[in-house]
């Protein structure tokens, strides 16, 4: 009786806690996407209550914002790069995890230690390297530049996953007879795949989100989605209405896609306790 | 021979070539994001069908300005063949910046068709790089409808601001002025700051190009530009990390009662999407005195031809119309360009202060503005003013929070004094 | 294809890109270090040395961005910055999304619900959190300002961002609100995998959760655990957006941080030779942190 109490408690204490964290996350972004439906005077005051417009919505499509052609250019970006990184980034991970590689620690350190300098310090020879390419203003440029941003931080996080799922069932299977191919895609990945999801979420945002290397080598036809956001801070000020907008807009996607990732977390803590 | 005379009469307007020489060039402009070069944009047509020559106008919110501009020197391939920039960037750039006094001479066009402050801010060293072609002078602008509710005058000098701001506040519950005392990196502080210290009779360096602002006037005149916050409070909510923006937001949204700042911003008090005023609540003075003089301080964004451009004569046909005078007046008398609504009160010849038709269409605004410019002056010209700026900018916020003014200005003094040494002078 | 083989082959198409897209600018820029390249001079950097001198004495030249690098107390201030922000960031916000992951862990709609949630403050770009920050700090229309003083009674009139301590504190906060979440969602994925069975044997022999937790979970989890913090350690380390927007590096330098610092000189005050310098010295503190790293989990093997 007593113990159930207890529990009762301890459950609702959870539930607490669980709903502070939920608004503690909420409440910010309410406030900035409400700016979306706002006018802009009403952005600059704390009120709860306002007349709602959706004219920032229809705003930021038109010129000189011309957000979908940003939009377009960022998922294509974001897209091939965690395209071709996750996949070479999981196969390197496994290695790096399961295998006992000649000069291993050498290799890990190099890939690693690509991002320990600022962005600022590698902008310009990454500037004059795509100039003399003649790929400046290209997608391509962008996709190289996010590529050796993510792809370190891609193998990293994917190995910290595999190396979380216990041995014991890939051994089991290639005592059984089955090749290592086999194992990795009927064993290892089903399970690793909450890991493995969680580094593409990561690696995309971070190519959408990048800013300084898209500002520097794109002009017009390669200019992604941070550098149309920053087009809002006008003269007069940050147009709160139209960056809120915009803010909505990209937040979305990344909310469908965050959904999808659920069900393979569940699907992944499921596969683990059936084992 | 016979038909060498006929072309002579077809003169071009703006001095520009006659007979096409340039015709079939694409040239790649880089420009700020703002109204009035929007305005020009949508008006290029009219050049285009002069010259023959195409225009692309690539447009950065001045945010990353900066930037941009330091890699089209990097790339020194021509990407751009001319740039804007702000006036305080120009000597960092100066070395890949095409002088044009030759083609003033040519085509006897004098600099002197712009006031003393915008035309030194197009130049460096002796030579001109390039026409100011937005360029701001500060004006004081303040509610009309609570000065005159409480019967206060005008502000004539900065102790008049004090006297306004201290009854203002007592008797709105409102800040007195909208002060901007925060660093961030765009030396925003320094604009009214050294207002006072040319006032004062001191100035940034001396003859020697040591720093001069520890002496006993310039320590008074920043002691009395910060203790309108510290001591006689009448500033705004935010006044020690406020920066202009956050300033101008402040006097829109009814919560300060006075701003000294650009001139253009006069549109925007009144806009009913982005400020809470009317127009007939917003009126505008020139600048306050200090101990009985008025400097004040001006800032311009030039466009200027790049080294690298593999069509500079095209480039100075296309500069010789951007800042034609007639093209600057219709650009402040306009409301409607192209179909599209742009408001711009931004003129930059001295003959466009005084015309009275640009004056009639902005409240006269032009012509408080030229008398604002009669007694101004800009920053330092030099490369490393970026990073001795920043140091003055976090000296005076710090000041404001209370810190001790001789010591902040002296270490200021210190760490300049190492960057000029280390840079040659 | 026999294992000695194919190891080496999975590990070669990543290694190749990486090799390829970073080591020429990470190279180039080293090298830029112990030159001068003002982007305010010439467009090309020049050596910090004259040819005249003989060999020995071309040595300190060639180290003079790096001395003059740690001749300034602006830049050990932003060491200090750095470290603090580094420090706190990393502890607040693996404590907090370690907690709340183990709460979130398990199954049910609400959880599901709370879950899905988690990605948001992480897509947000950090410039866009950074400039909604300062906004939302405003003195005259804040809704932290407003909130926060209505909790802390002290805080009511406190113009944030004009205070040293407090604009730290934001600037931490914004990096928390930040990245918590997305740590979450890692630790969870993390929790997938620790082996159910050793757990339901430990609770049947008797263990309190809070045993099954120390002797089961957490060792299962150091792996994860491990890449959150480094993960976290290094991305405080190069954080640049969020300073940037919120506070520039102010009120003065009192959140200038080394990204900052290095950001400004080399863009701002156009010294390109001694940003590079200032960066390779930041390599430092991050070659350790990776070192302790692999010591950690390569030697669990």
């Amino acid at each position: 009786m007593g113990n159930s109490i207890r529990k009762q408690v301890a459950d609702l204490f959870q539930f607490a806690l669980i709903l502070c964290a939920a608004v503690a996350i909420l409440v910010p972004i309410y406030w900035i996407a409400s700016g979306a439906f706002k006018q802009q005077v009403d952005v600059f005051q704390l009120k709860l209550l306002f007349t709602p417009t959706l004219a920032n919505f229809d705003e930021i499509f038109k010129s000189p914002y011309n957000l979908h052609e940003k939009l377009l250019n960022s998922t294509l970006v974001a897209g091939t790069t965690v395209i071709v990184a996750i996949p070479m980034a999981t196969m390197a991970a496994y290695s790096f995890s399961r295998f006992r590689l000649r000069f291993e620690r050498t290799m890990f350190l190099m890939i690693l230690s690509t991002q320990f300098v600022p962005a600022v310090v590698i902008v310009l020879p990454y500037f004059l390297l795509f100039r003399d390419l003649g790929l400046l203003d290209t997608r391509l440029a962008l996709v190289l530049v996010n590529l050796s941003l993510i792809l370190p931080f891609a193998i990293w996080m994917i190995k910290g996953f595999i190396d979380g799922i216990p041995l014991d069932t890939e051994e089991a299977a290639l005592v059984d007879g089955s090749s290592r191919l086999q194992v990795i895609w009927n064993i290892v990945l089903p399970m690793a795949l909450p890991g493995i999801l969680t580094a593409a979420i990561f690696c995309f945002i971070l190519a959408w989100n990048e800013f300084l290397f898209a500002v520097i080598i794109t002009n017009s036809k390669a200019v992604t989605m941070p550098v149309g956001l920053s087009l809002f801070h006008a003269e007069e000020g940050v147009l709160w209405h139209l960056i809120s907008a915009a803010g909505i807009l990209i937040m979305l996607p990344m909310f469908g896609l965050a959904m999808i990732i659920q069900k393979h977390f569940v699907q992944g803590m499921t596969l683990g306790a059936v084992r | 021979m016979a038909t060498n005379v006929l072309a002579a009469e077809n003169i071009l307007p703006y001095g520009l070539k006659s007979g096409k020489p340039y015709a079939g060039t694409t040239l790649n402009i880089l420009s700020v994001v703002t109204p009035q070069f929007k305005a020009y944009e949508l008006r290029d047509e009219e050049f285009e069908s002069l010259t023959g020559i195409t225009v692309n106008w690539t447009h950065i919110p001045f945010v990353s300005l900066q930037e941009k501009v330091a890699s089209v020197g990097v790339a020194a391939d021509g990407n751009f063949d001319v740039v804007n920039y702000l006036d305080s960037w120009g000597p960092a750039n100066a070395y890949w910046l095409q002088p044009i006094d030759e083609w003033l001479n040519q085509d006897g066009i004098s600099m002197d068709r712009y006031p003393e402050a915008f035309k030194k801010s197009a130049m460096f060293k002796g030579e001109t790089l390039g026409f100011p072609l937005r360029a701001h002078p500060q004006l004081m602008f303040y509610r009309k409808d609570l000065f005159t509710k409480h019967g206060i005058s005008e502000p004539k000098t900065w102790s008049d601001v004090v006297s306004a701001g201290k009854m203002i506040k007592e008797k709105e519950g409102i800040g007195g002025l909208a002060c901007y005392y925060g660093a961030d990196g765009n030396r925003q502080n320094l604009f009214i700051w050294l207002n006072y210290l040319w006032a004062a009779g001191g100035d940034v360096f001396d003859s020697q190009m040591k720093p001069a602002w520890t002496t006993p006037a310039a320590i008074q005149a920043t002691k009395d530009y910060i203790e309108m916050h510290t001591s006689n409070d009448i500033c705004g909510e935010g006044a020690v990390s406020n920066v202009e923006q956050d300033a101008r937001i402040q006097f829109s949204q009814g919560k300060a009662a006075m701003i000294p700042v650009w001139w253009w911003a006069y549109s925007g008090f009144y806009n009913p999407n982005q400020s809470t005023l009317t127009k007939e609540q917003v009126a505008f003075t020139g600048m306050p005195s200090y101990k009985g003089e008025t400097v004040t301080y001006a800032i311009s964004m030039p466009f200027s031809i790049s080294k690298h451009s593999k069509n500079q004569e095209a480039s100075w046909e296309f500069l010789k119309w951007l800042s034609n005078p007639e093209l600057d007046r219709r650009n402040a008398i306009e409301r409607e360009v192209a179909g599209e609504a742009i408001v711009n009160n931004v003129v930059t010849h001295k003959q466009s202060l005084v015309d009275p038709e640009v004056n009639a269409a902005n409240d006269n605004i032009q012509q408080a503005a030229a008398l604002s410019l009669a007694n101004s002056d800009i920053m330092p010209q030099i490369p490393e003013w970026p990073e001795i700026g920043d140091l003055l900018s976090n000296a005076i916020q710090k000041a404001s929070t209370g810190g001790n003014v001789e010591e902040l200005m002296a270490e200021a003094g210190q760490r300049t004094e190492r960057i000029l040494r280390r840079a040659g002078y | 294809m026999r294992d000695r083989h194919l190891k080496y082959l999975f590990v070669l198409p990543a290694l190749v890109l990486v090799l390829v897209t970073s080591f020429w600018p990470l190279l180039q820029s080293f090298w830029l270090s112990f030159r001068e390249w003002k982007l305010s001079r010439a467009r090309e950097s020049r050596p910090l040395w004259e040819p005249e001198y003989d060999g020995w004495e071309t040595w300190p030249y060639l180290l003079e961005n790096y001395q003059r690098a740690l001749e300034d107390d602006l830049l050990w201030n932003s060491v200090q910055v750095t470290s603090t922000f580094m420090i706190s960031s990393v502890i607040v916000s693996v404590g907090l999304a370690l907690g709340l992951a183990l709460l979130l862990a398990r199954g049910g709609k609400f959880r599901l619900t709370v879950r899905t949630l988690l990605i948001l403050p992480f897509a947000m770009s950090p410039a866009l959190i950074g400039i909604s920050w300062r906004f939302m700090f405003q003195p005259d229309f804040g809704l932290f300002q407003a909130f926060f003083g209505a909790l802390v009674p002290g805080l009511a009139g406190v113009d944030w961002l004009g205070d040293p301590t407090l604009a730290l504190i934001a600037i931490v906060g914004s990096d928390v609100w930040h990245w918590t979440p997305y740590l979450t969602l890692v630790f969870i994925g993390g929790l997938a995998n620790v082996p159910r069975d050793a757990q339901e044997a430990a609770m049947i022999d008797g263990a309190s959760s809070w045993r099954v937790f120390v002797d089961v979970t957490l060792p299962a989890l150091i792996p994860v655990l491990a890449v959150g913090i480094i993960l976290k350690s290094i991305f405080s380390l190069k954080m640049f957006d969020q300073v940037y927007m919120l506070t520039n590096g102010g009120p003065g330098n009192a959140t200038q941080t080394l990204a900052h610092y290095i950001y400004f000189h080399g863009f701002k005050y156009y010294d390109m030779g001694y940003a590079s310098a200032v960066s390779y010295l930041l390599v430092i503190p991050m070659l350790g942190l990776t070192w302790l790293y692999m010591k950690l989990v390569f030697l669990k093997r």
